[in-house]
This record gives C-alpha cells, sequence and structure tokens, in this order.
C-alpha cells in the first residue's frame, strides 16, 4: 500500500520535472565542420540546412580551393611561383586571368596601397617561408625594388598569358586570398541554394543568411592577447568581416616587431597600427575580397578618414600599439566592446 | 435540503470570500514588486480541510477566473500566471493527499502549495512572458517570502479550524 | 513565554507541528540559504542587453551613457546600469535601481522593456582574428 502510494508520488514529481525539462531543452539545428586548407583552418556552421548538401557544399569548396593553390601559392610549385621566376607564362586558363584582372583592379581602387605585385618584397624579408625566420633586409635592397615601383599594371595580360619586363616583379595574392575563397564559398551557396551557413577562413568572415530569429554573431579577437576577444557584433544576412593584424605572423628582431603585412609605400613591415578591421556591408559585389584587402590600406594609413573615405568604407577600425582604439561613428553603433575595463581607449572618428 | 446543496452553498461562499481576499490583495499596496502574501490561499486550503479536494477545486478556480473579470485583468498576462500558479498549487494539494497525516500537518501542505504557486508562476513567465533565464534571478526572493508567508497562512488554517480561547 | 497563542513547550512537543513539517521546513530553509548564496554570489557583468519590443541591442557597461528609447531613459553608469526615467503607470522599473550583476534585470513590462546584464561568456558563432 505504502509502496503503491510512494510509486504515485515519484511519479507525479517526475512529471512536474518533465515540465520544467521541456521548457529548458533547446533545438540545435547546427551542423558545424572544419577543413583544414594550407596551414588556415576553414570553419563552417551551417542553420538548418540538408546535411548532405552541406557536405556536398564543403566537397565543392575545398576542391575549388585546393585548384586556387595550385595556381597561386607564392613559394611552392604553381603557375605563379613559375612567373615570379620567369616573369613570362604562356598557359592561362580564364579563370587564373580574371582572378588577376580582380587583383589589378583592387590595386587601382586601394592606390596602390594593396599590392599585390610586391611578392619580392615579402620574399626578403623571409616570409615566404612555412616556418617564419624572417630576417630585416638591407635598406638598398628595398629601395632597389621600391625604384622599380612594382605594380600589376606592368603586366602585359592576353587571354592566355602573362608576362613583364619588370624583373622585380613578383606576385603575391596572399593579401586577399582568403577573401577570394569567401566569394567562391558565397557562389556555391548561391549556386546550391543553402540559405543559412557562416563561412570563417583564417579568420575572415562570411555571413550568408542568419540562423532563424537572430543574426550571426561573432566575436573579434583582441590584436594584443589572442586568449582574450575585444568585441562582439552581429553579422547583417550577406556581410563580411576581415581583419590584419600583426600578431598572426610575425618575427622579433632587435625587440622590434616584423609582421608579414609590407608596406607597399616604403617597404617597412612595421605601422602604427597593430590591427585594422573592416565590415563590408551586404550587397557590395566581391564582399569578400574587399573584407581582406581593404583592411590593408587602413593598416598603414597615414589619415583613416581620407583612406576610408576614398574606400567608401562606413564600418572600420584600427587598433594602435598605445592599446587605443580609432572606429567609425557608424561601426561604433553596432559593435559591443568585451575588453576589460582600462584595457583600450576607443576614440570615434 | 440535501447533502450536495449545502454543500454548494458552502463552496459559493468560500468562493465569495476568496474572490474578495484575492481582488483586495490586488489593490493592496506592496513593498516589493509581485509579492503579495496570497491570503485567498488560507480560503482554498480551509475548503480542502473542511470538504475535499473537488471542492478546493472550484473554489480555486472559480476564484481565479472571476476575481481577475472584476479587476479587469481577465485574459491579460497577470491572469495567465495567476491561472498556472494556482493549478500547480492545486497539483501540489493533490499530491499532498497520500501523505501520512500522522507526520504532515497544514503547515506541510500551506508550504507546498505555496512552492506550486510560484513554480507555476515562473514557469508561465519564463516560457510566454519574459523568455530568458534572468527571471530565475528573482527565484530566491520569491521563495523567502513564499515561505514565510504560507507559514502564517498555515497559522491562519489552523486558527480558523479549530480557535483556541 | 507564548509564541502565536502557543507556549514554547507545546511547540517543543511538536503540537503545533509534526514531525514531517520539520523536514519540510528544513527542506525549504536549505533551498533558501543556497538560493540566496547563490544570488549574493553572483560575478559582475560586463555589457548591457537591452530587449525594446522585438530589437535586442547591445552596449559596452563601461561608460558613462544615457540611452534615450522612445519612452524610456536608460543610464549606464560604469558597470551598473538602471531605467533612468518611464511613462509607465507604477513606475516599478525605476523603483528597481541599479543592477549590476549577471542575469539581473529590469523589466517594464507596460512597455515591453527589459534591460539585463550579461556576461563576457556569451555565446558567438565564430571568431574573427
Amino acid at each position: 500500500m505504502l509502496a503503491k502510494r510512494l510509486s504515485k508520488l515519484l511519479f507525479k514529481y517526475f512529471s512536474i520535472f518533465l515540465l520544467l525539462l521541456i521548457n529548458s531543452c533547446s533545438n540545435s539545428n547546427f551542423y558545424e565542420h572544419k577543413v583544414l586548407i594550407y596551414g588556415t583552418i576553414l570553419e563552417f556552421k551551417f542553420y538548418d540546412t540538408n546535411l548532405d548538401q552541406a557536405n556536398q557544399a564543403i566537397d565543392q569548396i575545398v576542391d575549388k580551393l585546393n585548384d586556387l593553390n595550385k595556381k597561386f601559392h607564392p613559394w611552392e610549385k604553381s603557375l605563379i611561383s613559375e612567373f615570379n621566376q620567369t616573369h613570362q607564362i604562356n598557359n592561362c586558363d580564364q579563370e587564373f586571368i580574371k582572378i588577376i584582372k580582380i587583383a589589378k583592379n583592387y590595386e587601382n581602387v586601394t592606390h596602390s596601397q594593396f599590392n599585390p605585385a610586391i611578392g619580392k618584397l615579402i620574399e626578403i624579408w623571409g616570409f615566404h617561408e612555412d616556418i617564419i625566420k624572417g630576417q630585416v633586409p638591407d635598406e638598398e635592397d628595398i629601395n632597389k625594388i621600391l625604384a622599380t615601383q612594382p605594380s600589376l599594371n606592368q603586366l602585359l595580360i592576353t587571354d592566355h598569358s602573362i608576362s613583364t619586363d619588370n624583373a622585380s616583379l613578383k606576385i603575391d595574392l596572399g593579401g586577399m586570398i582568403k577573401g577570394l575563397a569567401l566569394d567562391i564559398a558565397k557562389q556555391t551557396y548561391q549556386d546550391m541554394g543553402i540559405k543559412n551557413v557562416l563561412t570563417n577562413f583564417g579568420g575572415n568572415i562570411y555571413a550568408h543568411g542568419k540562423p532563424d530569429k537572430r543574426l550571426w554573431e561573432v566575436a573579434i579577437q583582441n590584436p594584443h592577447n589572442n586568449k582574450l576577444l575585444l568585441a562582439k557584433l552581429k553579422m547583417q544576412p550577406g556581410s563580411a568581416i576581415g581583419t590584419s593584424g600583426d600578431y598572426e605572423k610575425y618575427f622579433i628582431h632587435n625587440h622590434q616587431k616584423y609582421s608579414h603585412l609590407i608596406n607597399p609605400k616604403n617597404g617597412q613591415a612595421f605601422s602604427s597600427y597593430s590591427s585594422a578591421t573592416v565590415l563590408i556591408n551586404p550587397n557590395e559585389n566581391d564582399i569578400g575580397i574587399k573584407s581582406d584587402v581593404f583592411s590593408k590600406p587602413l593598416y598603414f594609413s597615414e589619415n583613416l578618414v581620407e583612406t576610408s573615405k576614398s574606400l567608401q568604407l562606413n564600418h572600420f577600425f584600427t587598433t594602435d600599439h598605445k592599446n587605443q582604439i580609432f572606429i567609425s561613428k557608424s561601426f561604433a553603433d553596432e559593435i559591443i566592446w568585451l575588453f576589460n575595463e582600462g584595457d583600450f581607449i576607443v576614440e570615434v572618428i | 435540503m440535501t447533502a450536495q446543496t449545502i454543500n454548494i452553498h458552502q463552496i459559493s461562499k468560500f468562493c465569495a470570500i476568496a474572490i474578495i481576499l484575492h481582488s483586495a490583495e490586488f489593490f493592496f499596496p506592496t513593498p516589493i514588486f509581485g509579492i503579495k502574501p496570497g491570503i485567498a490561499n488560507i480560503i482554498i486550503l480551509f475548503t480542502y480541510l473542511k470538504f475535499n479536494f473537488k471542492s478546493a477545486v472550484y473554489v480555486s478556480l472559480i476564484r481565479v477566473f472571476i476575481s481577475s473579470l472584476i479587476i479587469g485583468t481577465f485574459i491579460t498576462p497577470t491572469f495567465f500566471i495567476s491561472l498556472s500558479g494556482a493549478i500547480l498549487s492545486l497539483i501540489f494539494l493533490f499530491l499532498c493527499q497520500f501523505l501520512s497525516h500522522k507526520f504532515f500537518s497544514i503547515y506541510t501542505f500551506s508550504m507546498l502549495m505555496g512552492l506550486g504557486h510560484i513554480l507555476g508562476q515562473f514557469i508561465i513567465v519564463r516560457m510566454f512572458i519574459i523568455p530568458d533565464d534572468g527571471v530565475f534571478i528573482l527565484f530566491p526572493i520569491f521563495i523567502l517570502f513564499t515561505f514565510i508567508f504560507s507559514l502564517i497562512n498555515a497559522f491562519i488554517v489552523s486558527r480558523l479550524i479549530s480557535p483556541s480561547n | 513565554m507564548k509564541l502565536f497563542g502557543y507556549s514554547m513547550r507545546e511547540i517543543l512537543l511538536l503540537k503545533l507541528f509534526k514531525l514531517g513539517d520539520f523536514l519540510i521546513f528544513f527542506i525549504f530553509i536549505t533551498i533558501i540559504i543556497l538560493a540566496l548564496n547563490y544570488y549574493f554570489h553572483l560575478p559582475k557583468g560586463d555589457y548591457l542587453e537591452i530587449s525594446h519590443g522585438n530589437e535586442i541591442k547591445h552596449y559596452s557597461l563601461f561608460q558613462n551613457k544615457i540611452l534615450i528609447f522612445d519612452e524610456i531613459e536608460v543610464e549606464i553608469n560604469m558597470g551598473k546600469a538602471r531605467i533612468k526615467k518611464s511613462n509607465c503607470a507604477n513606475q516599478y522599473c525605476i523603483m528597481q535601481g541599479w543592477i549590476s550583476k549577471i542575469n539581473h534585470s529590469v523589466v517594464c513590462i507596460p512597455n515591453l522593456f527589459k534591460i539585463s546584464i550579461k556576461s563576457k561568456m556569451l555565446s558567438y558563432d565564430s571568431t574573427n582574428y
């Protein structure tokens, strides 16, 4: 009798707990996947997408990126490294020419502050190696290269070949390859009809669609401490974000930090800023490439207002070595700072 | 008069008292928002002890509906919070019936009913009104006052049942 | 000495309370102590989440700022926040004063307005670097 009562009682209590549990359980419509492509992590987060379709999209993107790598790797065996040796290649396909033309276009748009033709400068700083040892080159060598004013405008481009007279011209598309990858991913999603996915390629992020009622949310790493976060923001569907900073690939020589970003104007490997982040709004073309390329002019900028105006950028910020953040007005309204009190000083420009 | 009609008369009387107490409580100022002594619960518990569980259900639900009409909160969030509180409180009262009356008195009844009441309210608030875990921050305060008021209510019921001179 | 009309002896002899009541009583006390302990030892938050109708906005807590919405003014003052002005009838939201700890929130039901403190351990989908 008592046992019966007790079991009845327990059953009732249990049903109340179930009632509470139903409320706390939430759905999981996300599918996350990570791929390592030439030493860079490619990260996907699908929302409400058919698993087969998602995997198919990942395979397609990985294939395309591996293909891209075979053509554009700046120091391993590739079409570009062949060009950098001989300054003439004749077996280019249409896609290759198209990408070179895009690079040339963005070199002109940024007034050569993003310059894919300074591969030789990057090489003499010792960044064309898998494990960066780094070396500070002679001023003379730098000036010799700068004197030739390497630029993709010096290229002679036909349907199947590119060639140049400038022996100091070496092409390195490292500054836009991540963005290019994001644009390839975007194209793939559109072709396959995938609606909601967040793509992160080596830190550059493209937000395709949005998960359910909220937006994709992205955290920005603190450029001075990779364990901390600097900020968080919501990505509008179709927007992309990219950061250039001195904390990813660098070497230290005589207490001076030299990063893999080389200023095309003076050939130096340091800047007054420690990072530059840009957010590209939806509905612009080449959204991925812009998110990658436009952070470079800002990183080396001497006047942020002018540089951003010439690039028509509304959403950007830079951090400098004195823990100051310079942020555009419209970006300041959207971003949520996550750094500890006193770590940074924010200045709206 | 049959026993049945007497019962209905009594229930209506208790309903009326419960409605008055519930409505009066609504207009009574409280120092902390949302915290009320729940004096209508006295009548529910009293009805249960005097008659049976079924009558307590009648009194409780009629009280919620009619007093919400009087106050003017019918089919507003307040009404649903109070309804779910009343229902869960009744479920707890139902469960209390299985407890041995040798060891458990109306104090246990009152405390568990109070617990059911705030649980019901919190579930509704969390699910529909403020869908955020932040509402559970209020839980400690609410459970503390539930505890105090349910003890006071139980004491009043004990005096009602057997008035001592 | 009498308590509620009962002598201490009667209380001790369990005339008022039965044995099971003490059990429930102590369970209740334990829950309250645990809950209050949790309540008073919450860490401080890092940013403010404001939901206004269907919109959700975020602001850093470490600034001095007054945010003006349609009917409501929210004040942020170095780590804490409050609703400063509101057009609602009862003004309960203003009476709640400053909040600074994680998950604490102030709600103004008539205006469908909520401010709550959130921590840095927030959810995000990916990291930009």
